[in-house]
């Protein structure tokens, strides 16, 4: 670790901003590489990208000046990068933002075909449902709209936007079922939440 | 088949993932897989190892200013900043749908696009059940038991005037003619399927834990099979030879082609449903015509009640290798995994009986399927063969 390094941490420490940005220039590009590298969408690996900064900002009291900065740095963006990729893994909406920007960025001949017919299939499929419908899915899963706010936005009640998400991905899931030939099958598993009754 | 995948594939799988190499489905399958806690350590520790190759390529200069203007404000004023791309609203997953897996052709699967082949990675460390397989007992005219799998025993080459086959999953009686028939007996347990040509011609799909007795020819006025569990039939036509189909409790007389009949001992009833044709639907209670997407369901004392506006495909998905559920009570979506992974389901506190949609690949591996059922906020634990449901 160079001199330098060491006084420039030990400023940090002391809450000296001049001191965070120089930091923050000196990694923010392999940083920014190393976040997109998993987090694949642009604009989330930017909003990643400062957030860890900023947490490092909030520890800077803690930084020790002895140890490997660049160390202690991809520790928190490693964590932080894992947690986000949970994140999107369990969030529909972003799920489908990063599958298109994965597909965006396959760089082999064979999966980008594969990318490349299940995009056209989805695409057929969005295309042919009654256009309420799909005006209701592309707010839900295309701009990540709560159920609330399509609701909202297109003056009818949150039931009749979760009907319609039901029904879409069940006409999606078996346009894929009916023209997938076997080869290409999407797998849709969801739960009917309106009208419930227990049998 | 999937076997267990260990923790080394996951990892793999990320790395084809930062080199943008993953399949849909390998993305999907990832994706799924970080949803489980047992992802923690393995992919923490992948994304630790690729920061050493962390280097910058290509200009990041505008999502760098961005981020510092941020920065500063923030730092300036910690209060008041928002994040740059706010308002990407996580919604919670146990409301939302899931979007499972995408299967792809088996070559694909078998040949990775670049990478060395994943499957040679694979171990079995981790407990999970296979899904159901291509198997069966057939018991011949004398009695004597064959296991029919992968492992290709020996069949006597004919029974009662038909030569015998056994291909793929699939035996075939073929008329010869110059025998007296003798009656066989097809029958796979829990976890097995298989399917069968009868010496008429006449295809059945055996479902897990089925049975079907069947002549090895037919050369009388009536063909007459007898079937417990459930079975897909596709009848040749014979104008002049009734087809029928005996359960016990009804017995059905085929006058064309495609039905489904789901004869499970245990059922509540026995549910005929016809894909085309015309069949008659016969218990002690009285008879009934079908019509080509109608189902009759018999109860035990045979009383008939007719269903006209089934959902077909979800009924004869399972011959196709898929589950599918149209509006199915988790009671019977699990009934259908017990039998087809051979594992007995304890319910422990309240069920919920909530309905589900879905199509799933019958090759899935149980946990695989399971962590499907797991992102609909049901859980579970599978201890040996006993899969224990805690709450739903």
């Amino acid at each position: 670790m160079s001199n330098d390094e060491a006084i420039l941490l030990q400023e940090l420490r002391r809450g000296n901003q001049e001191a965070f940005l120089a930091v923050y220039h000196q990694h923010y590009p392999s940083l920014y590489h190393y976040i997109l590298r998993f987090i694949a969408v642009p604009q989330l690996a930017e909003d990643a990208l400062q957030e860890v900064f900023v947490k490092i900002w909030e520890v800077r009291e803690r930084i020790d000046p002895a140890q490997s900065f660049r160390g202690y740095l991809y520790r928190i963006a490693r964590n932080h990068v894992f947690k986000l990729m949970k994140k999107i893994a369990a969030d529909e909406a972003l799920r489908t933002q990063v599958m298109q920007e994965l597909h965006r960025q396959t760089d082999d001949a064979d999966t980008r075909l594969l990318w490349k017919e299940y995009e056209r299939l989805l695409h057929t499929a969005i295309a042919l449902l009654p256009p309420q419908r799909q005006k209701v899915f592309r707010l839900c899963r295309e701009e990540s709209k709560s159920y609330e706010e399509v609701a909202a936005t297109l003056g009818i009640s949150k039931n009749t936007v979760k009907e319609h998400m039901v029904l879409a991905l069940k006409s999606i899931q078996s346009f894929f079922y009916e023209h997938a030939d076997g080869a290409l099958v999407l797998l849709f598993w969801t739960e009917v939440l309106i009208n419930q009754k227990k049998s | 088949m999937p076997t267990g995948k260990n923790n080394e594939y996951y990892r793999l799988l990320l790395q084809r993932w930062q080199q943008r190499q993953c399949s849909p489905h390998e993305a999907i399958e990832l994706l799924d897989y970080l949803c489980l806690p047992e992802a923690d350590r393995p992919l923490l520790a992948e994304i630790q190892a690729a920061f050493e190759q962390a280097s910058p390529e290509g200009d990041v200069t505008g999502p760098g200013e961005r981020v510092r203007a941020a920065l500063l404000t923030h730092i300036q004023a910690p209060a008041t900043v928002v994040p740059l791309h706010k308002n990407r609203k996580l919604r919670c997953l146990a409301a939302a749908v899931v979007l499972a897996a995408i299967a792809v052709p088996a070559t694909r699967w078998l040949h990775p696009a670049r990478n060395a082949p994943l499957a040679g990675t694979i171990s079995r460390h981790e407990h999970d059940i296979s899904p159901g397989k291509n198997k069966a007992v057939l018991t011949l005219g004398n009695g004597e038991k064959i296991v029919l799998d992968s492992a290709g025993n020996q069949l006597p080459a004919s029974q009662g005037g038909s030569a015998i086959r056994n291909q793929n999953g699939v035996l075939t009686y073929q008329d010869r003619g110059d025998q007296p028939p003798v009656y066989n007996t097809l029958a796979t347990a829990a976890g097995e399927t298989y399917a069968l040509t009868l010496a008429d011609g006449t295809r059945v799909w055996l479902n897990a834990a089925s049975s079907i007795r069947f002549p090895s020819a037919f050369p009388g006025r009536e063909r007459l099979v007898e079937l417990t569990g459930e079975a897909y039939f596709e009848v040749a036509a014979n104008a002049n030879q009734a087809f029928r189909i005996s359960t016990g409790r009804i017995s059905i007389d085929v006058l064309g082609t495609s039905l489904n009949v789901n004869a499970y001992p245990a059922a509540a009833t026995t549910n005929t449903t016809l894909v085309s044709g015309a069949v008659k639907v016969n218990t002690a209670a009285g008879s009934l015509l079908l019509a080509a997407g109608e189902q009759s369901q018999a109860d035990a004392n045979g009383v008939q009640r007719k269903q006209t506006h089934v959902h077909l495909s979800s009924i004869t998905a399972w011959k196709d290798g898929f589950f599918q559920f149209e509006n199915t009570p988790l009671t019977e979506v699990l009934e259908q995994f017990a039998r087809w992974y051979n594992v007995e389901v304890i319910y422990e506190g309240k069920i919920n009986n909530r309905r589900f949609f879905g199509i799933i690949n019958r090759n899935s591996s149980l946990k695989s399927v399971l962590r499907m059922l797991d992102a609909n906020d049901i859980s579970f634990t599978l201890e040996g063969n006993k899969l224990i449901v805690q709450h739903t």
